[in-house]
């Protein structure tokens, strides 16, 4: 399918979400975002408003369910499409916390990857000589690529993981969550740059983080503030500088929420 | 009884008369019996199938290292040089009156095998033995006698197929493995679906000595592999790693006796399932560490993975520690489904669910398959695992 340059890459209309074993438990409450194909927003916004919630929940997790609205992608309505049917259609979600599978080296869950999003196998010189590619833009080691996923991995070799994934996949719209968080400067730099090398100009991003700072190394073209599930306030780059040096407090004065409201 | 068994010399032909004996007065064992309290074999009729002539039309040597003494156990007897070593161990470990199934294999066997690796000889290639009903539908009663002498060194590989029509295997292994000697064992089991298996292994380890066994159960209706390891030499040392793939009704059955007898010994007990359709598993561990056996260190591991709602597992590892000095001794169990925060991560990569399971039991057998000696061997596990998964029923 392709996608017309004005439309847009993701459609978020008011999107309502709980979860799925606690059904009183609701987290999203109407969200609408709107991201073109090239454009990066970045979402931020106080612990517990529901970022990851979003994130996941484009991802296809069945942690959550969605109660209202819908989530289309590509001119198409993926509210209920499986997770592993949104990957293969591009969507790509870099973890807040991704999960160790023992005994599967990297190498070989890109290469299963690869061959599920492609339908087809590639060739191991092919695979190899991509690999390499992507791991020298990144600054990493072969070696890296050889260790079980994330099995034993310091929270930011998890990161690096999770980035070179993106490298190797190329998807057209990647959702990162918390990629910074855990992350020193150095090790932030290294990320930052490796998703900014790697991008395709028309890789749309969806960047959440707490912090300002990655913002410095990518850009966002909208900044997105998420509170008690709901999108309160969106402007550019300035709005993230202000967050960062004021905190939340003043500008959900500004907006008239309650401390109450602010909380899912 | 068969002409050669009539020839036995006198020990054995007592032997296996109270073996028979035995198989007159003995039931099979009842789900009343702990090891078989999840393996119902009540209505096990052993001699509803044809029984082979000799065992040597199902079991054959596949490859030999030069110059390693492996023999039939009746012309072993017979040798002068090698009688006494036959009747000092045969029997010594699996006594004739001890169980119905064992006093099967005793009193039916009609060839055996009688493996001998020389006094500090280091066999780099490994004995390939092959069990093959997969031509006909027969019961047979494999007799397999090691000993394994002083700081030798030995792999063997036995393999094992069948057709899908019912098979029914009852085997028993004796092992002396002597001072400092390193002895590995694989049994690769790849029956065909109506096949039913009962093996029970015992050793006795000398000082220094190894013993490696390696399971790999793909195959069969019901399977059940008893490993019993006397540690009695000081330094003694046992690994037992087992793997089961289960699908539809398939039953496994692993039972692991680890007894320290002697300072410093160690034991290492690993099996790990992953349970499609209605398949189920069954672990019964005991590893026991005497007051002898200062110094020693134990452990005894049972991981079980449900693939499927109707799948099942039973374990149950017991650790009797009558010393105070062990240097570190502990047990694990679990049985559960597939972890679904590793299902969800595959599935956001774009696999789909049958394909995120692969990968995952891939990952979750991978310490025990790639254990594996025989590079070969772990890459065929892999993948009739694999194909295995590809078709099972994960409802």
């Amino acid at each position: 399918m392709t996608t017309n340059e004005n439309s847009s890459l993701l459609e978020i209309t008011d999107l309502a979400t709980s979860v799925t074993e606690r059904p009183d438990v609701k987290i999203l409450k109407g969200i609408n975002l709107s991201i073109k194909p090239g454009e990066v927003h970045a979402l931020m916004g106080p612990n517990g408003s529901g970022k990851s919630t979003l994130a996941l929940t484009i991802a296809g997790s069945p942690t959550y369910t969605v109660d209202r609205g819908n989530v289309s992608y590509k001119d198409e309505d993926i509210t209920h499409m499986a997770a592993d049917q949104r990957a293969r259609n591009g969507i790509f979600l870099s973890f807040q916390y991704p999960t160790a599978i023992p005994g599967v080296t990297l190498v070989n869950l890109i290469r299963e990857a690869i061959k599920a999003r492609t339908g087809e196998d590639v060739s191991a010189r092919e695979f190899i000589a991509q690999l390499r590619e992507t791991l020298g833009r990144l600054k990493m080691s072969e070696d890296f690529a050889r260790r079980y996923v994330n099995d034993g991995f310091s929270g930011g070799e998890k990161k690096r993981a999770e980035i070179l994934q993106l490298g190797m996949l190329r998807p057209e719209l990647a959702i990162l969550d918390e990629t910074d968080s855990g992350l020193d400067i150095d090790a932030l730099r290294t990320v930052a740059e490796g998703v900014t090398t790697l991008r395709d100009p028309n890789m749309g991003i969806l960047l959440i983080t707490h912090y300002e700072r990655i913002l410095n190394y990518i850009e966002p073209d909208f900044v997105h503030i998420l509170v008690g599930g709901n999108i309160v306030a969106s402007g550019d780059f300035d709005l993230a500088k202000r967050i960062e040096g004021e905190g939340y407090d003043p500008l959900l004065r500004e907006l008239n929420i309650s401390e109450e409201e602010a909380l899912i | 009884m068969t002409a050669t068994q009539s020839t036995s010399p006198a020990w054995l032909t007592e032997y296996r008369a109270l073996a028979q004996q035995t198989l007159d007065e003995k039931a099979l064992p009842t789900s009343t019996d702990r090891p078989w309290k999840y393996t119902d074999v009540s209505a096990l009729d052993i001699y509803s199938l044809k029984q082979l002539e000799t065992e040597d039309q199902a079991i054959r040597i596949v490859s030999c290292p030069e110059d390693l003494v492996v023999r039939g156990l009746i012309d072993s007897a017979h040798d002068p040089e090698l009688e006494q070593k036959i009747q000092a161990n045969l029997g010594h470990l699996i006594p004739a009156d001890e169980d119905y199934l064992l006093a099967a294999n005793s009193a039916e066997w009609t060839n055996g095998f009688f493996i001998n690796p020389k006094q500090g000889v280091q066999y780099t290639e490994p004995l390939s033995i092959e069990i093959d009903l997969s031509k006909r539908s027969a019961t047979i009663f494999p007799r397999i006698l090691i000993v394994a002498e002083a700081n030798s060194e030995l792999d063997i590989i036995i393999s094992s197929t069948s057709i899908e029509e019912e098979a029914l295997v009852i085997a028993a292994l004796e092992l002396q493995v002597n001072n400092s000697a390193r002895l590995a064992i694989t049994f690769a089991n790849n029956w065909g679906f109506n096949t039913k298996e009962f093996t029970t292994l015992r050793a006795e380890l000398a000082d220094n000595a190894s013993l490696n066994i390696s399971t790999i159960c793909i195959g069969g209706a019901i399977v059940k592999h008893r490993y019993d390891i006397h540690l009695n030499g000081k330094g003694a040392d046992s690994r037992v790693k087992g793997v089961a793939v289960g699908d539809k009704t398939q039953h496994f059955d692993f039972m692991t006796v680890q007894e320290h007898n002697a300072p410093n010994s160690s034991s290492d007990v690993e099996i790990k399932t992953a349970l499609a359709g209605e398949s189920r598993a069954v672990y019964y561990g005991i590893t026991r560490v005497s007051e002898e056996a200062k110094g020693s260190q134990a452990n005894q591991e049972n991981r079980n993975m449900l693939l499927a709602p109707k799948a099942k597992a039973d374990s149950d590892p017991v650790l009797e520690i009558l010393t105070n000095d062990v240097s570190r001794c502990g047990h694990g169990a679990t049985v559960g489904p597939v972890d679904a925060e590793g299902m969800f991560y595959l599935m956001s990569r774009g696999l789909n669910k049958r394909a995120a399971l692969r990968i995952l039991v891939g990952g979750f057998l991978s310490p025990i398959v790639d254990y594996l000696k025989d590079a070969k061997l772990a890459d065929t596990v892999r993948a009739t695992v694999n194909d295995k998964l590809q078709n099972a029923s994960l409802d």
